[in-house]
């Protein structure tokens, strides 16, 4: 469970100050996919940030499982991220040197006996269709499904509670698009709870519930899918 | 074009600043680095030139005149005068002098060991009867070495003016009166050389004219009446110079009746003690040695200040013990025509000192074969010559001529030490292992007379149409010299030579720290020197070079993805190239701009000038270069499977490697050339002198030298961790700490600076094995070298991802 608080996050531009959220609350219940909507620059990044761990915000509290991050050391707060959340981004964000195979273990590289590792890697791979032959190509090699599908698996190896995706589908076509948002359905399914953030409202009702960030508030658009 | 420039310009401000600072840098540095450099190479052919040539320039010997040490080592002793074995005539010194191209030929003749009269010293006469015990002892400064055995003299008290009572043995040659009473000091032998007084005088800039003084008449005749048409030898003798003798002299009183003793000794009244027969007053004497003394002093006088080698002082030892010069006093001239032949000292070389053993034991010990020549006057035969004493002359040691050695000057008073700092001195007999300065000097003519027809043992030879000690100085000496090999002789170029320290291990006294003189050691210096100058701009120009190439190499990679995007939208190639060009050239112009605000500055000359324009066209070029040169890079599917990382980054660490690689060599061939130059210089006195004037260029070449790496490389890293910043990012975000993260770039950080450093320190150590450097030298500048590279790489690292981590998140909770 995923709880925000009276979130209030602000940057400064010369000597104003811009209110990116302004006193959000939230609750995000256990196995639940909520979108979010807006348009570009409307602080929806900034949000999944701060839910993150990533980014502090100026007012407000953001519990998970009862715990505020905010209120923790840096190095539990980055345990609590490699643990609890995976990510998606809209570029992948995957390492051009790596394999597909060693971006997939990296979040655990350090961590875990590497036979086991190595051997989970490739079940997430399989599980989200990248087949073997490209498990040593090199990212840039891949197509676009294919790299956010690797992606996927990546944010997937730490068996995370939260899957946060920030504009997951943004770079792809509609083939892949799909693919997507069918494997984020399949994990949704499993229990995962997924936090997503899009532009494209078809994407966005895709989830339980959904939200629109408008000039720092959310507004709910939809309840849970029936 | 220009716009898009600049706007990239302003828009990454921070990088655009270090870029110029970075260019500013190799403008501002490679200038200061030169110029010190050839300012040190100036400063030590300015101290060359001014203190390298000594009072001549070469030295003439006969052929089989080099001694062992000399072909093995090249160092002489100072005042190493020979064996005296000659080989030179008169006739072939007088053709060298005649020769235009030398300014001055100065023969010197080693004749030998020669002593001069012997004096007395007259003892006091007290109330009582004295029995006076001598022993006359001479020192080398560590170790006493008697004499004489000790021998007696027994005064009676009652003794009258003009009939002196007393007993002593009368050694060979002595006599006795009863106007004084007087033991004899014993023979000292001093060096006695031959020279030319005129050519002499502008050598050494003394004064010789004395030479040609009169014998004193009164002596003359005395001599004529003895001694009849002997030849007379005239005599200078140096007066600064003293001989190092002392007394020993116990004074015991005698409860002693004289009519006892002159009844024993068989004579009457109005007899004088010593008028008895020698027998019975040996028998006597030996009685009265045996007596018991009612009191006894003893006292050690030193007579040193009153010995000058030829013509000593007479004494006399007042009551009080102390000496006085004598007014009355005997003279024995007996053993002037006796002389000694000191054989070359043997020199066993070990390790980095030179043995020197004993020959012959003795009181003092003699280190040297001597041969004995020369008749004494109770010889039945005529003596050849007598030596008489006509003037003295004063050898001041010129103070600027320290720097620089002429070897055989024959006037130097050497400070042989002990290893613990003892001054040691030669004794008064011909075997002193140290070398002595000439005590005495005759004409060339009367050296003639003593050694035969070719006399001259050396000639040393000034070089004419020289005013400073330069490389046209050095080519005009060895024309000369190949001349005078041509025409048989044993040549050395001494102009060039300085002092060094040579450690000998002396039998009897432990070591001993000698200046000796290495032969053309201002040659040598300044070849080092201009190595070094040579080497040091080479690894200068190549930094810049590699440096350049290495932030353009950064910059094109960087551009890659935005040339791509350029080209997408439409830009020909063309016109991309130009606007890379246009960055650069701005970037590098700026800093070409404030360097010559700053050049007036620094200390910096005119040529900087040049320099920095030279770097700057260069600059243009190699960016002209660099950019058009089009990417051809395939594609590559498969990732590696180790080392992942660095090969897919390799044209980014390529550069920086290089310029890693190049900064290893540059400092440690820099430190190396250093060390090993100021360790080699100082084995001279005018090495020691250029290290000494130049120290502060050093340190300067060597602190460029530094910040030339340091900022390069750092500048390199700096781009490398940026270039991957997302990179790092991505590491956050999936949850690695900022430790984790180091240790994982930080493994390839250490693989590929590990490459670059290994490389340029076999790079380095090849060269300088080529060079001849120390080992001791390489290995020191290796180990600061790769120490001080080491600490940047890792600071550097340590900064870009402990303590200022870029992120995506502009927060400081990150």
């Amino acid at each position: 469970m995923i709880e925000i608080k009276n979130l209030k996050k602000t940057y400064s531009y010369l000597s104003s100050e811009i209110v990116i959220l302004n006193n959000i609350s939230l609750a995000i219940d256990d196995g639940q996919w909520c979108s979010i909507i807006g348009p570009s620059g409307t602080g929806k990044t900034t949000f999944l940030n701060c839910i993150a761990g990533l980014l502090s915000p100026e007012e407000g509290d953001v519990l998970y499982e009862k715990k505020n991050i905010y209120k923790m050391k840096e190095k539990a707060r980055n345990t609590y991220r490699k643990l609890n959340i995976g990510f998606i981004f809209q570029d992948f964000k995957l390492l051009p040197h790596y394999s597909v195979l060693d971006n997939v273990v990296l979040p655990l590289y350090y961590d875990e006996a590497k036979n086991n590792l190595y051997r989970r890697a490739t079940d997430l791979l399989n599980q989200v269709g990248i087949k073997e032959h490209l498990f040593n190509r090199l990212p840039e090699s891949l197509s676009g499904g294919e790299k956010q599908r690797v992606a996927i698996a990546r944010a997937l190896i730490a068996n995370p509670k939260v899957l946060i995706c920030d504009e997951p589908t943004g770079s792809l076509d509609s083939d892949n698009r799909n693919k997507i948002l069918h494997i984020l359905s399949e994990l949704k399914d499993s229990g995962l709870t997924i936090l997503l953030v899009t532009h494209d409202e078809e994407v966005a009702f895709k989830g339980d519930v959904t939200y629109r960030l408008n000039n720092g508030k959310l507004e709910e658009v939809r309840g849970n899918k029936l | 074009m220009i716009h898009f420039a600049w706007n990239r310009i302003k828009n990454r401000k921070f990088v655009s600043v270090t870029i110029v600072f970075a260019f500013l840098s190799v403008f501002l540095l490679i200038p200061i680095g030169i110029q010190n450099t050839k300012e040190t190479k100036l400063t030590v052919q300015n101290s060359i030139a001014e203190h390298g040539r000594g009072s001549y320039d070469l030295l003439i010997r006969p052929k089989t005149s080099r001694t062992n040490i000399e072909k093995e080592v090249g160092i002489v002793e100072e005042n190493y005068i020979g064996d005296s074995q000659g080989g030179i005539s008169i006739e072939e010194w007088q053709q060298l002098k005649s020769n235009p191209e030398i300014e001055v030929a100065a023969p010197v003749a080693s004749i030998g060991y020669f002593t001069g009269k012997r004096l007395s010293v007259d003892l006091p006469q007290f109330n009582q009867s004295t029995r006076f015990i001598w022993e006359f002892y001479t020192t080398d400064g560590l170790n006493n070495y008697s004499l004489n055995k000790p021998q007696s003299l027994i005064y009676f008290k009652e003794s009258q003016p003009g009939m002196i009572q007393f007993l002593k043995d009368l050694n060979l040659g002595e006599t006795a009166s009863g106007a004084m009473m007087e033991i004899m000091i014993p023979s000292t032998y001093h060096l006695l050389a031959a020279i030319d007084s005129e050519s002499e005088q502008k050598l050494a800039n003394i004064d010789f004219s004395q030479l040609e003084n009169e014998i004193d008449p009164a002596e003359l005749q005395g001599i004529q009446n003895n001694f009849r048409n002997v030849p007379i030898i005239k005599v200078i003798q140096r007066k600064d110079m003293h001989v190092p003798l002392s007394l020993k002299l116990k004074a015991e009183t005698l409860d002693i009746d004289l009519s006892e003793y002159r009844t024993k000794l068989g004579l009457s009244e109005q007899d004088w003690l010593m008028s008895s027969e020698e027998a019975i007053r040996k028998k006597t004497i030996t009685e009265l040695n045996q007596k018991k003394a009612i009191t006894s002093v003893e006292h050690d006088i030193d007579l040193s200040s009153f010995q000058s080698p030829f013509n000593s002082t007479p004494v006399q030892i007042n009551e009080q013990f102390k000496p006085l010069k004598a007014s009355k006093f005997a003279a024995n001239r007996a053993e002037t025509s006796v002389y000694f032949i000191a054989h070359k000292l043997k020199y066993e070389e070990s390790d980095e000192a030179f043995n020197v053993n004993i020959v012959e034991d003795g009181s003092p010990p003699s280190y040297k074969d001597i041969e004995k020549r020369g008749k004494n006057l109770y010889e039945p035969q005529n003596v050849p010559y007598l030596l008489e004493q006509v003037g003295t002359f004063s050898a001041e040691r010129n103070e600027k001529k320290e720097l620089s050695s002429s070897p055989l000057g024959i006037y130097s008073t050497t400070n042989i030490k002990t290893a613990q700092g003892q001054l040691l001195k030669a004794t008064t007999i011909p075997g002193s292992f140290i070398p002595q300065a000439a005590g005495a000097l005759i004409s060339m003519e009367s050296a003639e007379m003593i050694k035969g027809p070719k006399p001259i043992d050396a000639i040393r030879i000034r070089v004419a149409g020289i005013d400073e000690y330069n490389s046209k100085a050095q080519e005009k000496i060895e024309t000369v010299a190949i001349d005078l090999l041509k025409s048989g002789y044993e040549v050395d170029i001494v102009a060039g030579s300085s002092f060094v320290n040579q450690t000998l291990n002396v039998e009897g006294i432990g070591k001993v720290i000698a200046p000796w003189t290495t032969l053309g050691v201002a040659q040598e210096l300044e070849e080092n020197w201009n190595q070094l100058t040579f080497i040091t701009t080479i690894l200068f120009v190549a930094f810049a070079f590699v440096w350049f190439i290495a932030r353009l190499s950064f910059e094109k990679n960087i551009l890659k993805n935005e040339d791509d995007l350029l080209s997408i939208i439409g830009w020909q190639r063309k016109q991309i190239v130009k606007r890379n060009y246009a960055e650069q050239y701005f970037l590098l112009i700026t800093a070409y701009l404030i360097s010559l605000i700053l050049i007036p500055l620094l200390p910096l000359d005119l040529n900087s000038y040049i320099f920095t324009t030279i770097i700057l066209l260069s600059g243009l070029l190699i960016i002209s270069i660099v950019f058009s040169i089009k990417n051809k890079q395939k594609k590559r599917f498969m990732a590696y499977k180790r080392a992942s990382s660095i090969l897919y980054y390799r044209n980014i660490l390529i550069p920086t490697m290089v310029v890693l690689f190049v900064s290893t060599i540059l400092l440690i061939i820099q430190l190396s050339s250093i060390g090993d130059g100021i360790v080699n210089a100082r084995k001279s006195t005018l090495g020691q002198f250029t290290v000494d004037v130049t120290m502060w260029f050093q340190i300067s070449i060597l602190i460029s030298s530094f910040i030339l790496s340091a900022l390069g490389l750092s500048e390199c890293l700096h781009v490398l961790f940026q270039y991957r910043s997302t990179e790092i990012k991505m590491y956050q975000i999936i949850g690695w700490t900022k430790t984790r993260i180091f240790h994982h770039l930080g493994k390839e950080v250490f693989l590929w600076t590990t490459i670059s450093i290994f490389a340029g320190i076999i790079t380095a150590f090849v060269v300088l094995l080529i060079l001849k450097y120390s080992i001791f030298w390489i290995t020191i500048s290796i180990a600061i070298s790769s120490i001080l590279l080491c600490c940047l790489v890792v600071g550097v690292t340590i900064k870009k991802i402990l303590i200022s981590p870029s992120t995506i998140f502009k927060d400081k909770n990150i």
